[in-house]
């Protein structure tokens, strides 16, 4: 072993890209999209997360940069705000620090997935090839990747 | 020829843990350069027996870019 390196992400994507993050996290937590609502339907809490290293960038004026889930009643929005960051919103008749629990699991787990993504692409265009790759039951994603350097 | 591997871990909420191996010397710091452009922010390094032997080559291609901030 030559070095162990902790890192905390930096996210700046454009929003097409967190939305798959979002899609691919969401799913796995047994969440499903959903449409907006057209007459909002009154939700006794609502909690609002900002992530403070999570920026989206504006590629268009698109008035589709929100996506919606729900599961069992709990309705979570991501959203892009006026200065880019990348928001989350979290609607249901739990408690707030319930609710607040489930968006911070699942902000961090779209910012996992984030992360995996781009280390599978920029470590494949760097020539390596995966060895094993696994979900921890902590939760956490493992990868061994090995590539030979002449 | 050497064989460099990476131990990657994604942690639930994002924050990254990698360890490297095969790579001697200052090379190692090349991986930990990458990882910084790929992931974020280093926020610890420690560095071990293996970085003091000489060098191996390391050649990276550097991440593509991100998109540029705006408004």
């Amino acid at each position: 072993m030559s070095a162990v390196i902790v890192l905390a992400p930096v996210v700046v994507a454009a929003w097409p890209v967190m939305v798959s993050a979002v899609m691919a996290a969401a799913a796995a937590a047994g969440f499903k999209r959903v449409k907006e609502e057209p007459k909002k339907k009154v939700r006794k809490n609502v909690v609002e997360l900002a992530m403070e290293n999570a920026e989206v960038v504006a590629e268009s004026m698109s008035p589709d940069e929100r996506i919606v889930v729900e599961r069992e009643g709990v309705r979570v929005v991501f959203s892009r705000d006026a200065r880019g960051r990348f928001r989350t919103c979290v609607e249901g008749d739990l408690a707030k620090d319930r609710l607040r629990e489930i968006g911070e699991d699942l902000s961090g787990a779209v910012i996992q997935q984030y992360v995996y993504r781009r280390l599978s692409q920029e470590l494949g265009r760097n020539g390596f090839t995966t060895l094993a790759e696994e979900k921890a039951p902590d939760g956490a994603i493992r990868l061994r990747v090995r590539r030979v350097q002449e | 020829m050497e064989s460099h591997e990476l131990e990657i871990e994604i942690g639930k909420d994002g924050r990254v843990r990698v360890r490297t191996s095969g790579a001697k010397g200052k090379s190692c710091l090349e991986y930990a350069r990458l990882m910084e452009e790929i992931v974020g922010k280093i926020e610890n390094r420690e560095l071990t027996a293996e970085f003091y032997e000489p060098d191996s080559k390391v050649e990276i291609r550097p991440p593509a870019r991100q998109k540029q901030r705006r408004g």
